[in-house]
């Protein structure tokens, strides 16, 4: 028998080239007694291939944990912990080299891991060379480590084998130096070859023909079969003997981790559970202030037998003081996701969802099948997320508190160029391959999409690097930050995981990410970042001071009329509901209530949108089409949202009444669809389900929709709850939105940048709505765009100076501070504020200057006259400066206001660009966006204007999304594909476009379907009159 | 005298140099690129790519979008300096002051040289002078496949302006106001940040720009916008420093007495050596090929070339390379002037002449000279060496190369890779009965196998386009039982055995 000790799986990045898993599995099949996983300074691949050996333990193959420790000494030192506490030393070791050195790299030396040495055993690589120097560090290493100390004979096939490692292994003899067979593994099949080859050249930055020697002569280091390697060391029978002591010396498994919650948040005198039972039924008397209904306290009860009996209660007491924590600082914050169904969460005030009310199941959040601790997301104001995050590393410590990191993988794009780089193909083709690929996809490059690039999918190298890149997709390539998911531990985390240095300056991440978090039982939170919660935190705080009402999200009145506003689909800046999908169906779902909301939210996402689920529910909706459900179990599942499948709860339980599912099963089905750790599992559950459904009596075809469904689900889907919970959202802006709109503009204004809409729409959006709003004047303005009363009653907006591009806040403060009675000139800011001439430049670029009489280019003219840097004494002598001689400028034309208006704050409060153009577009026939919405449907017209948005989603097949808009409104366009390729340069790159087409009605809904478009941006140039560099700076926002 | 200014401006100069090099590209959109902010950019276009409207500023990412079969080649900024430095050159043929602006264009003072030019085209008197040079000069250029504007004005700052901005060609002194001031402020030669600040205020033209006040300007922008104003006008001097090409590498020596014995032209050769590699010293340079070019006193010259197969300045490894030759010069009546010059040179780093006692260099040296030597008398392209190429195919991982074309290679051949001196090309089949290599058959004759070593597991370049059907060879050492050795092996798919070489 023979267990394999070295063997560097994919998170040796670049150079092993298997997954652990695949590893794993080889071993298995081959009966392996135990296999050690070896990878370069990391620990970060030991709990998947931890995880594949326990969930299939027919073979009895053990894992080992071990690492290769790249020493600065200038040699490796593979090292396998026998216990816990060797593990925790280890995991030590690594965190001191990571933290030591830059992300990424590892620095240690010998002597540190000598510190760090006891339990742990050594094995030291086959040398390739016995010169002096390397004799003395493996008789160093023996000496340190007596005992538990081996050197490794390794058969690679290269010539002199049996020479070599008698040579080695007589010096090991002399040394006294047990030694140890491996097979320095690199791939778990020699098929891997070829991919190694090119990892190794993406590494070295080569193509394979430069490569040489750098690339291995043979593809032996796969697992082998036990005879075989039992038959290449037929003259050292020991060393086989000694893999298997090793292996049994090296007990340590990833179960004995024994995760603990924190301690320290818990109430004196009381025990983690009372400590929680206490807080939340203080928080129910709170949210049902009418006394606690019987429901609730049954399902509170209900709860709180799961909590205690899986020990969470200290996970929510740590989850209820980082919230506490941020409401106690003013920071509005939310939970979202799965923990919206538990009451508890609600109680504590952790999520705002009434469970009860929306009939939320505790179990979609802790099953007692499912042992793995439940997973709260919490949304803070972006702005604020940073107070957050520094507050838990304060109060928990940095070897305590850690954040997740991610996996980043290869995805196609970056495959295939570095896949076609390393085999030499030219930059052109491997840059053409990679843009036919569109966003983020997991699928390779199609030979479809080979031939669209042009090139000829039949060429061998081409075939290869397709080939090469399908297999590359999914491999790991570096650790990041996870978005914002915090382990926090009791004791040292340091000594459960490896700990190293994020890219971002004061941000550690252990070395595992979420799953291996979670497949060890490691409790995390997420502490997420919001734009939407800092809008509303700010529009509320402008309420308070303008209006004298204090909101908070729990205590916005339901209300029709905010409904008719969204039904009406007026929706600009709302959260979620903005874009123009959204928009789109607003009319056509006509929301009432608030579930219909959680709809409108669930049902505009790829998911639903792939599975074809829109439509059927519309036209149940409307009662265009009759409800029928397939069989009575899955009416019980469908009947809240007609039938059609909408949140991920109902795939996931149609997994489970409609194909047998376990629900564990079903629960795996949905993570294994959304991340690449099961790659290659879904086709099984695809035949299991489809299996299953037919067994139960379902058409195939439905079953065969049903799958395609929760194929979109996994990766866009919205669970219900967290539905909801942006559903609150949603509602909460609306409502802001519809009885303050000028506080809404502004307060969208404070946050930026966040949502679908640039200023510019945002104040064009508040002004339709009848809001005053005034110019940037720095004599009014405040750093933050502010309320000022209006003439007519009511409040106006006040742009802030932090709309004036370029402007360094501080300055800008200084002017709001130092402003008093106000100043009179440019030259009085720079003295009283001590403001630069850079920033005065910029304010004047603003045109902020009106409020002195000065116009844009006077004032630019007076502040370049300013020198800033001048210190205060010589300011009195600087002032005759101002003595010169008048000096007149030529005046600017109402259109070059506009565009520089445009280039200093993004936006203007004069005319819209395209009025400037009207008459000439009048006499081309152009119509007004206003024109269009009065146009009966199917008419042929022209529009044009300004591009605001280009979208073209994966779910669309080629079509391209237009948003444009002129002085009267937007349009929305349509372009189809093979339009689209007619006028792609126009398409992709105008800025002013006009489009012949046809006005299309659906409901409230209209689209222009583009025949004829026209790239009209030179159009723009005129704008200017002088020659000029400068053009409108109309930016479109492109998605994809 | 006044200065006449011409100013020659080449608005599309890595374009054309770029067709001109490959007159197919002409047809075919492609774009010059540089790179900004880790993006490649287009910073120039062709006239096919600019009908399919890309432009320059664009990221290279979204001219592709446009127009994904566009063919996109890195600026190589060295070689646009070449071909302005051969403008500049050429030029002198106009005017011994050339200078090359430094923004893309060439200044040549024609003051006086106007005169000596008529337009051949039409030989009536208006066209001689300043019209028929502008013409001559443009024409000449653009026959070499280069666009190119050009302008004459009293002052560089004006005809700079004008080439570039200008309606006018040719401008007076008294002219050169009313054709500047209606020219934009980007025509003074002036920072962008200050031609974007003025035309923020409004300042987009001279005319506009003068009838600021001058203090106002200086106090805003600077002295500098003001020297570049006068300059424009002729207020203010601007010289011109005019382009000097490089002295070629000549010694000469002229005798008070014709010799004619070997011993004297040598002691000549070694004081002309002596000087030329000095001064290839101070310059980083080292000889390639010399001459040596004897006048005779019969008015006849007698010369001997040698060459080297790397660059060299070590007066003796040059010396012994004379030698061999110097024998072959016929002195006739006596020689009175030697002139040793270099046509060919290369950089080479800078080393100390003369010093024996390193020894490694002195080796690398005597190899040299020993190489040099054959190569003189062999041809260098007859001198040969292994090269390792760094190739898991043994037949591919040695080639025989001349030695001028050997780039040292830092290939390393591991001590374990045995290989034989010759191989057996194509390998020759032979019979291995019986699993354990106990004896082959080649032609009928049995070698009994006393000794085997290996395998040797070696895959081919399984990317490549003639990559082998087999998987893997595997190679072994092996003795028969006479004693030779030999090197054998085995292919997989279908498992085959050859031998491949002898070994000692």
């Amino acid at each position: 028998m023979y267990a394999e000790l070295q063997v560097s799986s994919n998170f040796s990045f670049l150079r092993g080239a298997s997954h652990a898993r695949e590893l794993a599995a080889a071993a298995a099949a081959y009966g392996y007694p135990a296999i050690a996983l070896t990878d370069r300074n990391t620990l970060s691949g030991i709990v998947l291939a931890h995880t594949h050996l326990k969930k299939n333990p027919e073979s009895g193959t053990r894992f080992i944990v071990g690492c290769r420790l790249d020493l600065t000494d200038g040699f490796s030192l593979l090292c396998y912990p026998s216990g816990r506490e060797a593990y925790g030393r280890l995991t030590r070791l690594l965190t001191l080299g990571r933290r030591r050195a830059g992300k990424g790299e590892c620095s240690l030396t010998l002597s540190d891991v000598e510190r760090h040495s006891e339990g742990q055993h050594f094995i030291f690589p086959f040398p390739e060379v016995l010169n002096d120097a390397v004799k003395r560090q493996i008789r160093s290493c023996g000496n340190l480590f007596r005992g538990r100390f081996h050197l490794a004979l390794t058969h690679s096939c290269r010539g002199d084998d049996a020479r070599w490692i008698r040579t080695v292994a007589e010096f090991a003899g002399s040394s006294g130096v047990p030694v140890v067979a491996t097979n320095d593994v690199l791939y778990h099949s020699p098929d891997r070859k070829p991919l190694q080859d090119v990892m190794t050249c993406i590494r070295e930055n080569c193509t394979l023909d430069q490569a040489g020697f750098r690339l291995e002569a043979n593809a032996e280091r796969y697992i082998k079969p036990p005879e075989v390697m039992a038959r290449l060391f037929t003259d050292w029978p020991r060393a086989i003997e000694a893999t298997l002591e090793i292996a049994d010396a090296c007990r340590f498994s990833l179960d004995e981790l024994r995760y603990e919650y924190p301690e320290e948040i818990t109430g004196p005198g009381m025990t983690a559970f009372e400590d929680l039972a206490r807080r939340t039924w203080a928080g129910a008397a709170k949210r049902y202030p009418q006394g606690i209904p019987d429901e609730v306290r049954a399902q509170i009860e209900h709860e709180f037998k799961l909590i205690s009996a899986r020990e969470y209660a200290p996970y929510f007491l740590t989850v209820h003081e980082i919230v506490k924590f941020a409401t106690s600082r003013g920071i509005l914050n939310q939970g979202r996701g799965s923990a919206g169904n538990s009451l508890v969460c609600y109680c504590l005030g952790i999520t705002q969802v009434d469970p009860i009310k929306h009939k939320l199941l505790f179990e979609r959040f802790i099953s007692a099948a499912r042992n793995e601790p439940p997973d709260i997301d919490v949304d803070f104001e972006h702005e604020r997320r940073e107070e957050v995050i520094q507050h838990i590393y304060e109060k928990y410590g940095r070897d305590r508190a850690g954040i997740a990191s991610t996996v980043v993988h290869y995805r196609s794009r970056r495959a295939i160029r570095e896949v076609g780089k390393a085999l030499g193909l030219s930059e052109d083709i491997v840059g053409g391959l990679a843009k036919s690929i569109w966003g983020w996809s997991n699928k390779g490059v199609t030979s479809d999409s080979v031939q669209e690039a042009g090139l000829d999918p039949s060429d061998k190298r081409l075939k290869m690097a397709l080939e090469l890149s399908q297999e590359l997709i999914g491999f790991p390539r570096h650790l990041s930050q996870h978005v914002g998911g915090f382990v926090i531990a009791r004791g040292r985390l340091d000594e459960l995981v490896p700990i190293e240095n994020a890219t971002m300056r004061d941000r550690t991440i252990v070395q595992w990410d979420k799953d291996d978090l979670n497949e060890l039982g490691m409790m995390k939170v997420d502490i997420l970042a919001l734009g939407m919660l800092t809008a509303i935190r700010k529009a509320f705080d402008l309420i308070q001071i303008h209006y004298g009402k204090r909101y908070t999200l729990s205590n916005i009145p339901q209300e029709d009329s905010v409904y008719a506003m969204l039904q009406s689909a007026d929706s600009i800046g709302v959260f979620q509901v903005e874009s123009r999908a959204q928009q789109s169906m607003l009319p056509r779902l006509k929301p009432k209530e608030f579930y219909d909301l959680v709809i409108e939210v669930a049902i505009v996402r790829p998911g639903p949108i792939q599975g074809d689920m829109v439509h059927p529910y519309l036209r149940r909706r409307e009662g265009k089409e009759s409800i029928e459900y397939p069989s009575e179990a899955l009416r019980g599942i469908l009947e809240k949202t007609l039938g059609v499948p909408l949140f991920q709860e109902q795939a996931m339980q149609i997994a489970v009444a409609g194909a047998g599912f376990t629900p564990d099963e079903a629960d795996e089905l949905r993570r294994s669809l959304a991340t690449f750790r099961h790659v290659g599992t879904i086709s099984s559950f695809r035949d299991r389900f489809l299996r299953g459904m037919l067994d139960r009596g379902y058409p195939e075809k439905f079953a065969e929709r049903c799958f395609s469904q929760i194929e979109g689900f996994g990766t866009y889907g919205f669970p219900e709850s967290h539905a909801i919970s942006f559903a609150n959202l949603v509602y909460v802006s609306a409502w802001i939105k519809y009885h303050y709109p000028g506080v809404f503009c502004a307060a969208l204004l404070n946050s930026q940048p966040m949502g679908f809409y640039a200023p510019a729409q945002l104040v064009r959006d508040a002004r339709d709505h009848g809001v005053e709003v005034r110019p940037i004047d720095v004599n009014f303005s405040h750093w933050d765009v502010t309320l000022e009363p209006a003439a007519t009653g009511g409040h106006a907006i006040r742009l802030g100076l932090r709309m004036a591009a370029g402007l360094p806040e501080k300055e800008g403060k200084a002017i709001v501070e130092a402003r008093g009675a106000g100043y009179r000139s440019p030259g009085e800011i720079a003295m009283r504020a001590g403001c630069g001439r850079i920033a005065l430049n910029r304010l004047a670029q603003a045109d902020a200057f009106g409020s002195m009489n000065l116009q844009r280019r006077q004032a630019l003219w007076d502040v370049s006259a300013l020198d800033g840097k001048m210190p205060p004494l010589f300011r009195s002598a600087q002032r005759h400066l101002f003595d010169e001689p008048e000096t007149c400028l030529p005046p600017s034309s109402p259109s070059q206001d506009v565009v520089q208006d445009y280039q200093a704050t993004g936006l203007t409060l004069r005319s819209h660009p395209l009025e400037f153009l009207r008459s000439h577009l009048r006499a081309q026939g152009v119509s007004t966006a206003h024109d269009t919405r009065q146009a009966p449907n199917n008419k042929l017209i022209t529009v044009a204007g300004l591009v605001l948005f280009r979208q073209q989603p994966l779910t669309a097949k080629g079509t391209i999304f237009l948003t444009i808009e002129d002085e009267t409104g937007a349009v929305n366009l349509i372009v189809w594909q093979d339009t689209h390729r007619k006028y792609r340069r126009a398409v992709f790159t105008g800025k002013l476009l006009a489009c012949r087409g046809v006005v299309q009605r659906e409901g409230q809904v209209l689209h222009v379907v583009a025949r004829h478009i026209w790239d009209w941006s030179a159009k723009l140039k005129s704008l200017q009159e002088e020659r000029g560099r400068e053009t409108l700076p109309v930016r479109s926002r492109d998605f994809r | 005298m006044q200065p006449r200014m011409l100013c020659l401006y080449f608005p599309g100069l890595a374009v054309d140099r770029l067709e001109r090099e490959k007159p197919e590209r002409r047809g075919t959109p492609f774009a010059v690129t540089q790179e900004l902010n880790g993006h490649p950019h287009i910073a120039a276009v062709n006239l096919p790519a600019r009908q399919a409207g890309i432009r320059p500023g664009m990221r290279l990412a979204d001219a592709r979008t446009l127009l994904p079969g566009l063919d996109a080649i890195p600026d190589d900024p060295e070689a646009n300096r070449g071909v302005k430095r051969r403008f500049v050159e050429w030029c002198n043929r106009y005017s011994p002051l050339v200078a090359d602006d430094n923004s893309g264009g060439i200044v040549i003072n024609i003051a006086g040289c106007a005169h000596l030019f008529v337009d051949r085209m039409v030989e009536r008197k208006a066209s001689r002078g300043e019209a028929a040079l502008l013409q001559d000069v443009q024409a000449r250029i653009r026959r070499s496949g280069y666009r190119v504007r050009g302008a004459i004005a009293g002052t560089l700052g004006a005809a700079w302006a004008l080439a570039r901005y200008g309606k006018k060609a040719i401008v007076s002194r008294e002219e050169t106001p009313a054709a500047l001031d209606p020219l934009p402020v980007e025509a003074l030669r002036l920072p962008g940040e200050i031609t974007l600040e003025l035309r923020r205020v409004g300042i987009t033209h001279i005319a506009l720009l003068r009838r600021i006040p001058r203090q106002s300007l200086a106090v805003r922008y600077g002295p500098g916008i003001l020297l570049r104003l006068d300059q424009a006008y002729g207020n203010a001097e601007e010289p011109l420093v005019p382009y000097r090409p490089p002295t070629p590498h000549r010694a000469i020596r002229t005798l008070a007495e014709p010799v004619a014995t070997l011993g004297s032209v040598q002691y000549v050769l070694l004081d002309l050596l002596k000087e030329i590699c000095n001064r290839l010293e101070k310059e980083h340079t080292g000889a390639r090929r010399l001459n040596l070019d004897c006048y005779r006193v019969d008015g006849t010259v007698s010369s001997c070339r040698i060459g080297t197969s790397r660059p060299v300045r070590s007066i003796t490894h040059l010396m012994r390379l004379f030698q061999e030759k110097l024998s072959g010069l016929d002195a006739g009546f006596g020689i009175e002037t030697l002139v040793l010059s270099v046509p060919s040179f290369d950089e080479l780093d800078s080393g100390q002449l003369n010093l024996p006692e390193f020894e490694a260099d002195r080796e690398d040296t005597e190899l040299d000279g020993f190489v040099d030597r054959l190569g003189m008398r062999l041809g260098f392209d007859k001198v040969c060496r292994f090269r390792i190429h760094e190739d898991f195919l043994p037949e591919r991982a040695v080639e025989f190369r001349p030695v001028t074309a050997e780039e040292r290679s830092s290939a390393s051949w591991p001590a374990y890779r045995i290989r034989p001196v010759c191989f057996i090309d194509p390998p020759a089949r032979i019979e291995v009965p019986g699993a354990p290599l106990s004896e082959f058959r080649l032609g009928g004759e049995r070698h009994r196998i006393v000794r085997a070593e290996g395998p040797e597991r070696l895959t081919a370049g399984w990317w490549r386009d003639d990559s082998p059907s087999w998987k893997f060879r595997d190679y072994y050492r092996v003795e028969d039982d006479r004693g030779a050795r030999f090197w054998i092996f085995r292919e997989s798919d279908p498992a085959r055995w050859y031998l491949r070489g002898h070994l000692p």
